[in-house]
């Protein structure tokens, strides 16, 4: 595809994006319209915090649909990564466990009250080593199976860990049961609690994670087809994987800690966007980045609205879309898959 | 050692996790050489072009490379001299033609460096003697195998190797194609590049190698020329089948091999 193909699409991408997030703003339980934004666009200058619709606009539904467009992005981006960590287009944070595992690693930290180190809370922390352990670990069992590891292997790997650290996870929720409310909240969270100090402290991380991946974009793009091809083209097989691997951990954990586990995004957005703008990681993360994100914020919009005032778990949403797509991509490319 | 001798193997022995599948494997290959390695299947073809691809490690002896030691070079160093195309390669992710032969400039280019005229120079060659240059912008899943496997090699040229590593490159193509690619390695050794490849086709070994390795037994049985390689007591030997050898019709230096029902 030309450089200028490529280009405009991202520009339209954006443009979507744009008018969605604007539409997101404006739509919810309270509908403020269009003009009304404007106008309380007007007072960010003028501060008045006692406006109900600057409050509703800035303090709750701006910060939620920036944070659902990170998360988007994030899973997204961490979708891409592990596919091709794992050389298998049907891998993603939530099929191969790295959600279950960040989910676990937070509790972990919540119940055991662990301390922040510097900065970073131990929470954050505790889900990126989840996610971390939960990818390597369904790494080494699905390569017990071969190498590339098939598809299948890939996807019981992935559903014992996920079932078996859900299982730990409740079993923590059972005997420390005085925390489970705050687990629960924090796992169910949803953008519902969205606001600017999560967003400030999410979104590093997820730059962070994203760019680790990104600029393993060339080797990637060998890796995928091989661990011997990327030997032979000089490539230091173990320092990429553990390079993307942790991206992608850091990417789904961040996703996983701001909104809690959100099905089949890391498997939708990237799938499509390979098909526009081809395989080529430069090309296809920011195209993967943009779609996840306008994915996500789709779906919370239909969580927040469909049933207003009720507002369903946006994992719903995406999982009605993604286990459908999810058993057409195994059942079209079953045969291909993990090569 | 003659001055133009790429590639040495001296008293290797090649296997997987300690267990040899060959050993005492001594031969060397010179600037503009074909070898071809033919044997039974299983017996350790493409173990040899992976150990001397260095993707696994000798279990002892040495392989040099323009008289240093394999290992001493750095991974970009050693990938810049030598090219490989495993057996069998297919691709299932839709890359560009020239996509996947850029990738070739991966050990110059790095992780981030951009196309360097160099670069473009060595993909746009690559493509060129390929004969794929009005193939550069079609999706390597649409091609066929035998188009797929010059893209690979066109890959590995890209790279502006000394040593061209190819493990079965005519398997699964049809004889056209066959031909066509031994062509190809034909034009290219002329050119001076060394190529050690391995074939089943003996016939085709006889019509384009420079020299033949015979690989059975554990071990090189024989190495030489194809007159020397080729001949009907070896190959009984190592392939316990009954065949006769002939003179090629046109070229009648060059063995053929022909087949006989055994009963």
């Amino acid at each position: 595809m030309p450089r200028r193909r490529y280009l405009s699409i991202i520009f339209i991408l954006l443009i979507i994006l744009f008018f969605t997030a604007l539409f997101g703003v404006t739509a919810g339980a309270v509908t403020i319209s269009f003009k009304e934004v404007v106008r309380v666009l007007g007072i960010l200058f003028y501060p008045d915090q006692e406006d109900t619709n600057f409050t509703i606009l800035f303090a709750l539904r701006l910060p939620r649909v920036l944070l659902a467009m990170a998360v988007g992005a994030s899973l997204s981006v961490a979708g891409t990564g592990f596919q091709g960590f794992f050389r298998n287009p049907l891998a993603d944070p939530y099929v191969i466990g790295a959600s279950s595992g960040a989910a676990l690693g937070a509790a972990l930290a919540i119940v055991l009250s662990l301390p922040a180190i510097g900065p970073v809370s131990s929470v954050s922390l505790c889900a990126f080593v989840g996610a971390l352990v939960a990818t390597f670990l369904a790494f080494s069992l699905s390569r017990f199976a071969g190498d590339p590891p098939p598809a299948v292997a890939l996807l019981l790997a992935g559903t014992a860990l996920s079932a078996f650290f859900s299982a730990l996870l409740s079993l923590i929720l059972v005997i420390k049961d005085k925390d489970m409310h705050r687990v629960y909240y924090w796992l169910l969270g949803g953008l519902g609690m969205s606001s600017w100090t999560e967003l400030i402290t999410a979104v590093p991380i997820m730059v962070l994670g994203a760019a680790l991946v990104y600029i393993a974009s060339r080797p990637l793009d060998i890796l995928i087809q091989g661990d011997d091809v990327a030997y032979s083209l000089g490539i230091d097989v173990r320092r990429l994987r553990f390079l993307v691997a942790s991206g992608a951990s850091l990417a789904a954990a961040a996703a996983v800690a701001s909104a809690g586990i959100i099905g089949f995004v890391g498997l939708i957005a990237p799938h499509a966007m390979r098909i526009i703008v081809g395989p080529n990681h430069r090309r296809l993360l920011p195209a993967a980045a943009l779609g996840g994100a306008l994915l996500v914020l789709v779906a919370d919009i239909v969580a927040r609205t469909i049933a207003a005032p009720l507002e369903l778990p946006i994992g719903i949403i995406t999982s009605i879309i993604g286990a459908p797509f999810f058993i057409v991509l195994l059942f079209k490319r079953g045969r291909h898959l993990g090569t | 050692m003659a001055p133009d001798v790429r590639l040495s193997a001296d008293n290797l022995s090649v296997g997987y996790h300690g267990r040899s599948i060959l050993s005492r494997i001594s031969f060397s290959v010179s600037k503009g050489e074909l070898l071809t390695l033919v044997g039974p299947n299983g017996a350790g073809k493409t173990t040899l072009l992976k150990t001397l691809a260095a993707l696994i490690k000798p279990l002892s002896g040495t392989i040099l490379l323009d008289s240093k030691p394999l290992e001493t070079f750095s991974s970009y160093e050693r990938a810049v001299k030598i090219g490989y195309v495993a057996q069998g390669s297919s691709i299932h992710w839709p890359f560009t033609v020239y996509e996947l032969v850029s990738q070739g400039r991966f050990p110059s280019r790095g992780w981030f460096g951009s196309e360097s005229p160099a670069d473009k120079l060595a993909i746009e060659e690559a493509l060129e003697i390929t004969d794929l240059y009005s193939y550069r912008e079609r999706l390597v899943t649409e091609l066929s195998g035998g188009e797929l496997q010059r893209v690979l090699i066109a890959r590995a040229l890209a790279q502006k190797p000394e040593l061209l590593l190819l493990d079965e490159p005519v398997s699964h193509l049809d004889i056209r194609y066959q031909i066509g690619v031994m062509e190809l390695l034909q034009k290219l050794v002329s050119q001076g590049l060394s190529a050690i490849i391995s074939l089943h086709d003996l016939n085709l070994a006889s019509l384009y190698a420079s020299t033949v390795s015979l690989v059975a037994q554990g071990g090189i049985v024989t190495h030489g020329t194809v007159k020397e390689v080729l001949r009907p007591d070896i190959l009984q030997e190592a392939y316990n089948i009954n065949l006769e050898v002939g003179p090629h019709p046109e070229s009648p230096d060059l063995p053929m091999i022909y087949y006989q029902r055994q009963r």
